[in-house]
């Protein structure tokens, strides 16, 4: 039940974005890089309405205590880390092809743009669940903390995403070949924010 | 030295599985006691507790009673692990020291934690949220039933959605949920407070069976009448 008013909630605002800004422009106004911009603005707010949420509704409902003293805290993470990378993977199987539909680039290089969108929603995943967790336990103001807090870890990934993006839509050659140095960066900043929310999350869970 | 201590998720698994029987009943896991040395809790600039000392043996029950906001469920938190004390230490079972590294991982398996604050997930059925906690604790699907059994939940509706029980029902959920995987100490906050009679005499028989076969009891409790009832050892919070 959770999940369906959280994919309820994230599809409709990645939906009505998507349709809101492509009537407001027509496609062939928009450059590649506006829309490898907007592409990842509305995946980042749509996927952040459901995400920042996994573990103030624990908190907040009274289930943390359970959860604390049920399972290993790698475990806990791992889960809720499951299911925010199902949730945006659904969010980009749905916004993306709309998204292609209403505003379609000038060229698509799928064999990039496939790696860029698993890796940009695992590493969107992977850092607001940590966030998500920090700001948990927070007595007062959790929404507001949770975009400060998030704000410097899922800036560079953002930054590095619509590098890549923008070379899976445009036609010239050396973006293209930025854009597969780029996933390189992508991985390394999956890899690297995974393991230490897995590292560090005992702490933010328990203290 | 030996150690007591479970590491990592299903390492306590057979002691977890060997601890119901067919029937109603639970058997009972035996620990060495419980230990509190020199407990206390601050708050900011607050302090709500300190220099709390005792031992309790196994088939002892602590109750700590106290007026509202003295700490009572803090100490509760405290002893089940889900809080760090300011100071001193917990120790249980065979010596190992409760806030240790790998603290939480270890010892929930062997703490039957419930509070006011705590709730089960209201968009789940009963069945559904005990078999969740159930498959969280390795504990086998048979459990599930027992514990429902326990706690006379038996005969509700299994569609019936937790959102919809009233606070009695609730209450005695979270008590079978505790229950799973018989954890040898029961720590229990306000156990009997949103319960009918008959849910209280479950829970005096709980807490009788348990110690009676060796367990630990940490209870608290604003009834005084419950307080002489169940307590070997008093601790009184907050007031003379």
């Amino acid at each position: 039940m959770r999940t369906r008013y959280a994919l309820g909630t994230v599809s409709l605002f990645a939906i009505t974005t998507l349709i809101a800004v492509s009537s407001a422009v027509s496609s062939g106004s928009v450059k590649s890089d506006v829309k490898a911009a907007l592409l990842w603005i509305v995946l980042l707010f749509a996927a952040m309405s459901g995400l920042s949420r996994v573990f103030v509704r624990e908190v907040e409902s009274g289930t943390a205590p359970l959860l604390k003293l049920a399972a290993p805290a790698t475990s806990v993470y791992c889960g809720k880390l499951l299911y925010n990378v199902v949730l945006i993977f659904i969010v980009e199987m749905v916004s993306i092809p709309l998204f292609l539909a209403l505003l379609p680039p000038q060229t698509l290089r799928l064999a990039i743009f496939v790696p860029t969108l698993i890796l940009g929603g695992w590493g969107l995943a992977s850092a607001s669940t940590f966030v998500a967790a920090l700001i948990a336990q927070a007595t007062s103001g959790k929404s507001a903390l949770f975009f400060i807090v998030a704000f410097p870890v899922l800036m560079p990934l953002l930054l590095v995403l619509v590098q890549a993006t923008i070379g899976c839509f445009s036609p010239i050659p050396s973006f293209a070949t930025r854009a597969v140095s780029d996933l390189w960066v992508l991985t390394t900043y999956c890899i690297a924010s995974t393991g230490a929310a897995i590292a560090l999350f005992e702490y933010a869970w328990y203290e | 030295m030996a150690t007591f201590w479970a590491r990592g998720e299903c390492e306590a698994d057979a002691l977890l599985q060997s601890g119901y029987e067919p029937g109603t009943r639970y058997n009972v896991r035996v620990i060495d006691g419980l230990e509190l040395h020199d407990v206390g809790m601050t708050y900011g600039s607050r302090t709500l507790f300190h220099g709390i000392t005792l031992m309790l043996n196994a088939g002892e029950t602590l109750v700590v009673t106290g007026i509202n906001g003295a700490g009572k469920s803090t100490l509760l938190k405290v002893v089940s692990g889900l809080l760090k004390p300011k100071s001193g230490s917990i120790r249980y079972g065979m010596g190992a020291e409760l806030f240790s590294s790998s603290r939480n991982n270890a010892f929930g398996a062997y703490v039957a934690y419930t509070s006011p604050d705590v709730s089960l997930y209201s968009e789940l059925t009963a069945i559904e949220n005990l078999e969740f906690m159930a498959r969280l604790r390795c504990v086998r699907r048979g459990a599930v039933e027992e514990a429902l059994n326990l706690v006379a939940l038996s005969r509700v509706n299994p569609n019936t959605l937790v959102g919809s029980y009233s606070s009695g029902m609730k209450q005695r959920l979270k008590l079978a949920a505790s229950l799973l995987g018989a954890p040898p100490l029961i720590v229990w906050d306000e156990p009997t407070a949103t319960l009918d009679a008959d849910g209280r005499r479950i829970v005096d028989d709980i807490i009788a069976h348990h110690t009676s076969h060796g367990g630990l009891c940490v209870l608290a409790t604003n009834d005084s009448a419950e307080a002489q009832r169940w307590g070997d050892v008093v601790v009184q919070i907050g007031g003379a």
